[in-house]
């Protein structure tokens, strides 16, 4: 069975996509660009810029992923994960970096391809943040970043010459598709973070802080140091434990569930009307 | 039902809120944070209501102090150099490199610390207080129409998420009966695989349900939804005959209920969009596709221009100052056409949208009123007054426009109606 | 209204057509009541006429389906939803949204309906099903009698005049399912509805229909309800009973059974009802009825939060006997039966099984008590039914293929590889019961297992249910089918308000009951006769 793809990409989505994942990765990366010119004075303004435009980047990206409406099986099907992954992430919270959400996301963005990854990605989190979580202003990015965690999952392949990967070698690859989205994760939000709380007001010459305007491999070599103490060791190594466990335990139980819920519900049906 | 008691419309809430945070990102004056902070408690204590998502603002309190902790924590052990030491505490470095941590802790790192950490704090209380105020649900059923399935998605997710819990407790009940085991390494199995596998059949009886009941339907169609003939020309099977009985009242004539149902004259759009959005008789499928057109190519010169704004941003020397900005609010403007033409194709009405009166207006125009104040004071304001130097270690500055400023923010605690008690509430 | 003219419906990757050469016509305003067993193309056919099939589920469709003279062929479902409204068995599924008011406007949004003619249909409707007072609770919280007219509803506010129902009160207890029945017909009476409706006990609704579509394999036929019903193979008690002695024109409600059955009272008058078996017996009983082997219950005490939901309730379950627990939704059946198993809440009270003291000895209950929970498939966790067999053996430390042969004692040729949610629901129900009998615990529960099935399948598993008892299991099935009950059950207790009310003999405890009588014992009351095989076996005996 060829893969289905209940949410399409089209060429002018698929560049769209692109497009606003390269200024995503610009609105968490930009410490390590910003220039430091004093002049401009919207240096210090950037992260509340941003904070305010990823949102309607997303929901731009959204419109257009839904043009011409979405098939009723695929919103069903959508809200149901986003619930399902709604209830599992606060399950982790509390618990150091036991992150529960990756991997429902990793597997429905294998089985039902790119576009449905990085929507359930969005929604998901969206979701999770009206019921449990709350919203913030953390939230588009952290929306945007799990929707690139099913868009990825999405894009590995499906298969090797003309043979499907299935079975152990895809649990493998999810696998280790999930322990590298873990940790990409974690340093994302990282670096969206740090220069909130570690922005060098005072001049001062710790290791740890975010320097504006300083050459982009000094700032990334502090970012780093900052990362491992903070977070990269307990937080995202939790988080690919957590990832891969529950990938080995249930991953292949859960690929034939989606598979045979992919298949009852007939994404593209075959509709034919004969006359009698 | 009390008509003083209203739920206010959750944008207003949003509009204000975010207002207040735009003010909070302008200064790191600790006098003014708190007297914002102050707001937004004040505001919230008096017209929030008792849902669940209202009782969530002690969280963000919670997560505003830990946050300022946070940066202090940061400053003062791992950041800080300042003149006035209050105490030292051993260095700890990794040998052979300049990675040091702890060593002296200065009275300006701490202040620093605070003062940034303040700032970073209240905005996230202005958040903790929208998210108080405004109902999500009633948020989410304004959510415009061309992310509509969006919205649907949520309030599918909103809805089968208290059944999941359900199906979690009947499932681990089950399995006791079974295996009698209460902890075992299958436990993760043998719930939670039922439990998705069940969620799975029940989305697709969902959408099963959905489908029948409308869901997805474009203009194209020729069945009845806005039907222009006249009531002489309406067959005999048609609808109306069937709600005529049903609502049985004479002085409902089918053709009024048409009329209705079209939209009166004067909410009528002009006729650029009819076409847009199809005439009510029959859609032609090329009108609907140039509409789509539009607001697709709408949307891509909306995240072009927002892509390079916000790049202009970063990189000052790329573009000449006003430009960038100029391309931001631009690619909004268009982002806002683009939504509202994609929106335009969409069928859907609302049943009893939320209104936007007086008392929205005077509360986005509260918040959007200090946000306002706090840039005028940033650009022409005296030096050290939104920003107060840590070096002297001196009182802060304030002033009598400052206080003004922010008190305006607490106007929506007198001038809003009051929120309805739980139970009108959930209506 | 509804026109199938020579439709033929296969779905894809199928043997065969589902359906072939369905003819069928029904008119307006007419009540068609659609029966035929599981699997013979009867939901096939629901979902033909909103176009369900084969726009949703996908396959071939040859013939035309017109409803209100549109064609299914060129209108999906969602632009039919303005004519026809479909409800499932199980409205929860199907809710879109979490309260009442939104869930009864969503068709209409879907629509485009203007608001203020959105608020006024929406007032409207919630009268007319007298839903009002429920307007803004949650749709959770609701009864299941009122999930459905919520159902119900929800698609008739959306202008709905054709109402296809699937099996609408096959999950509801008996008042609920009054309730839903006579919100339906009131709409068949005072609007014209048109009204199809799937119904596996027809012992409720067939004397209210116009017409009766009979499903059998693919082949559709239809006629009045008489007509039908003299042929049908499928058909309440009261219609078996007047065949059975021949009345005609067959009766279709009690008022006309009772009328008819003078003759058939004198015959039967001095013949002792209890001398006649109920249905073909087992061959051979094992083991006499034994209290002192069965289940014991003394005092037991269960209660949620202030709520006592079982209240000091004494349970004698003899073994090799079927003891029938009967009462109305929430009166603390099925918490009475979890408390049994030691798993769910229990404040107090002592239970025994033989000579085990299980309240003192709750790790023992899992071993000596097994239960079937309301919904089965809950128990289900693995992917193939011959993984789930080996598991329930391994589970139990029983040998390999010991579930294996008692699936197919129940349930003979289930495929091994099959998915267990790909089941039909009489079959997924016999692979739970297997997989709790391989414990071969001495005392076996169930909750409400005859949802949804149809009457054979019912009738297989009382069948299957007195070879266990004979067998020497002690049984009780909490139930709301009297008419299973009246036939498969050796005792009955009943209960209300979380008390026994009554306990005893099935011909003592329901044949006299006003609410839980079988339709043959209020046909011949005062005379305790249950069910159409003890009249057939006594009228043979008498000739």
């Amino acid at each position: 069975m060829s893969r289905v793809s209940p949410v399409p990409i089209g060429p002018k989505t698929a560049v769209l996509l692109a497009l606003v994942s390269v200024a995503g990765l610009a609105m968490f990366a930009w410490p390590l660009f910003a220039s430091a010119s004093p002049d401009s004075g919207h240096t210090s303004d950037a992260p509340w810029i941003f904070v305010l435009i990823l949102p309607v980047l997303v929901l731009l990206v959204m419109a257009q992923l839904t043009e011409g409406g979405m098939d009723a099986k695929a919103l069903a099907m959508l809200g149901v994960l986003s619930a399902i992954n709604a209830v599992l992430r606060p399950l982790g919270a509390g618990t150091n970096g036991v992150e529960t959400v990756y991997f429902l996301l990793i597997i429905a963005g294998r089985v039902f391809g790119p576009g449905f990854g990085f929507v359930l990605g969005c929604t998901s989190l969206f979701a999770s943040a009206l019921l449990t979580a709350g919203v913030g202003p953390w939230l588009s990015f952290q929306m945007v970043a799990c929707g690139w965690v099913g868009l990825g999952a999405g894009l590995l392949p499906d298969r090797v010459g003309k043979r499907l990967i299935r079975g152990w070698a895809e649990l493998a690859i999810l696998v280790i598709y999930g322990i590298f989205a873990a940790y990409l994760f974690g340093l994302l939000m990282n670096l969206w973070f740090w220069p909130f709380i570690a922005t060098d007001t005072m001049g001062d010459q710790s290791i740890f802080s975010y320097v504006p305007g300083a050459p982009i491999w000094e700032n990334l070599r502090r970012f780093f140091a900052f990362s491992l103490v903070t977070s990269t060791a307990v937080w995202d190594t939790g988080r690919a434990i957590t990832t891969t466990v529950i990938l080995v335990v249930l991953g292949p139980s859960i690929l034939a569930i989606l598979r045979r819920a992919s298949r009852r519900a007939a994404f593209d049906p075959v509709i034919e009307f004969a006359q009698s | 039902m009390n008509n003083r008691q209203r739920a206010l419309h959750p944008g207003a809430w949003w509009l204000w809120a975010i207002g207040l945070a735009a003010a909070a990102s302008r200064t790191t004056n600790p006098l003014a944070l708190t007297l914002i902070a102050a707001v937004c408690c004040l505001v919230v204590a008096s017209r929030r209501s008792d849902a669940p998502w209202a009782l969530a603002f002690r969280m963000y309190l919670g997560v505003a102090v830990f946050v300022v902790l946070l940066r202090l924590g940061y400053h003062a052990l791992l950041a800080g150099n300042g003149l006035t030491i209050l105490f030292e505490l051993p260095e700890l470095c990794w040998p052979g490199s300049d990675l040091c941590v702890l060593g002296p802790v200065s009275a300006e790192a701490v202040l620093s610390g605070i003062y940034s950490g303040m700032q970073l704090g209240v905005m996230i209380v202005c958040v903790g207080a929208a998210n108080a105020l405004a109902n999500p649900k009633r948020l989410l059923s304004a959510t415009p129409g061309a992310v509509y399935e969006l919205g649907s998605v949520i309030v599918i997710a909103c809805a089968v998420f208290p059944q999941l819990a359900e199906s979690v407790q009947r499932v681990s009940k089950a399995r006791q009966l079974r295996s009698g085991r209460t902890h075992s390494r299958h436990l993760l199995r043998e719930v939670f695989l039922p439990v998705f596998a069940d969620a799975l059949d029940r989305s697709l009886n969902l959408a099963a349900a959905m489908d029948g009941r409308g869901y997805g339907r474009r203009n194209t169609s020729c069945i009845p939804r806005g039907d222009t003939r006249t009531s002489s020309e309406i067959p005999e099977h048609h609808p109306t005959k069937f709600f005529d009985t049903l609502r049985g009242t004479p002085e409902h004539h089918p053709t009024k209920f048409f009329d209705t149902l079209r939209g009166t004259p004067e909410h009528h759009p002009t006729k650029f969009f009819d076409t847009l959005r199809g005439t009510p008789e029959r859609v032609r499928d090329d009108d609907a596709e140039s509409s789509a057109k539009v607001s697709s190519v709408l949307i891509v010169v909306a995240v072009l221009a927002l892509c390079v704004g916000s790049y202009s941003i970063l990189d000052s020397s790329a573009m000449p100052g006003g430009l960038g900005l100029g391309l931001l609010v631009g690619g909004l403007l268009v982002a806002g056409l683009g939504f509202w033409l994609a929106g335009l194709r969409n069928p859907h009405t609302r049943y009893r949208p939320d209104p936007w009166r007086g008392p929205e207006s005077l509360t986005a125009i509260c918040g959007i009123a200090v946000a306002v104040v706090f840039v005028a004071l940033d650009r022409y304001g005296p030096d050290g007054l939104l920003h107060p130097p840590v070096g002297g270690l001196s009182w802060p500055q304030f002033s009598i426009y400052l206080l003004a400023g922010v008190l305006v923010a607490a106007l929506p605690a007198f001038c809003t109606p009051a929120p309805p008690s739980s139970q009108e509430e959930e209506r | 209204m509804i026109d199938f003219d020579d439709v033929s419906i296969a779905y894809q990757g199928a043997d065969g057509p589902t359906l072939s050469h369905v003819n069928l016509h029904i008119d307006e305003g007419d009540f068609a009541l659609v029966c035929g067993r599981t699997g013979s193309g009867k939901s096939t056919l629901l979902g033909a006429v909103n176009g369900h099939v084969p726009h949703f589920t996908g396959g071939r469709l040859s013939g035309r389906v017109r409803v209100a003279s549109f064609d299914t062929r060129e209108h999906p479902p969602r632009d039919l939803a303005a004519v026809v409204g479909v409800v499932r068995q199980n409205p929860l599924a199907g809710f879109v949204t979490d309260t009442v008011e939104e869930e009864v406007a969503f068709g209409m949004e879907q629509l485009g309906v203007a608001p203020a003619v959105m608020r006024t249909r929406v007032e409207e409707t919630l009268d007319l099903l007298s839903i009002a007072e429920l307007r803004s609770r949650a749709l959770r919280s609701l009864s299941g009698g009122q999930q459905q007219r919520v159902a119900i509803a929800s698609v008739l506010a959306a202008g709905a005049r054709v109402l296809v129902l699937d099996e609408p009160t096959s999950a509801l207890d008996p008042t609920s399912a009054e309730e839903v029945l006579a919100a339906m017909l009131r709409l068949v009476h005072d609007l014209g509805v048109t009204l199809l409706l799937a119904e596996h006990r027809l012992e409720r609704v067939v004397e209210y229909a116009d017409r009766m579509v009979v499903v059998d394999g693919g082949q559709v036929s239809s006629g009045t309800p008489a007509e039908m019903l003299a042929t049908s193979p499928l058909a309440p008690p009261v219609v078996e009973l007047g065949k059975l002695a021949g009345w005609s024109p067959l009766p279709q409600s009690i008022r006309d059974a009772r009328r008819r059955a003078g003759d058939l009272r004198q015959r039967l008058a001095g013949l002792d009802p209890l001398a006649f078996p109920r249905e073909a017996a087992p061959a051979q009983r094992e083991v006499a009825a034994n209290p002192a082997l069965g289940l014991q219950a003394r005092d037991i005490e269960v209660a949620y939060g202030r709520v006592r939901a079982v209240r000091r309730a004494d349970l004698d379950l003899p073994a090799g006997e079927v003891t029938a627990l009967l009462g109305r939704n929430g009166s603390g059946k099925s918490s009475l039966l979890w408390a049994l198993t030691g798993v769910g809440a229990r404040e107090g009270g002592t239970w025994c099984v033989g000579k085990v003291q299980l309240d003192r000895e709750p790790s023992q209950a899992r071993k000596l008590v097994r239960m079937v929970p309301q919904t089965a498939s809950d128990l289900l966790y693995l992917n193939t039914v011959a993984a789930e067999c080996a598991a329930a053996d391994s589970e139990n430390g029983r040998e390999p293929g010991c579930c294996r042969a008692i699936l197919d004692l129940l349930a003979p040729g289930i495929p091994a590889d099959r998915h267990p949610r790909d089941l039909s629901e009489g079959q997924q129900l016999a692979l739970v019961l297997a997989v709790q009998l391989a414990a071969k615990a001495p005392a076996l529960l169930l909750d409400e297992p005859t949802r949804g099935l149809d009457y054979p399948a019912k009738a297989a598993l009382g069948k299957a249910l007195r070879e266990l008892a004979a067998q020497g299991l002690a049984i009780c099935v909490a139930t709301h089918d009297v008419e299973f009950a009246a036939t498969a059950a050796d005792r009955a207790v009943v209960m209300a308000v979380g008390e026994i009310i009554a306990a005893g003999p099935v011909s003592a405890v329901l044949a006299t009951s006003a609410v839980f009588a079988p339709q043959v014992a209020k046909t011949l009351s005062p005379a305790p006769w249950l069910s159409v095989g003890q009249v057939a076996s006594a009228l043979g005996s008498g000739k």
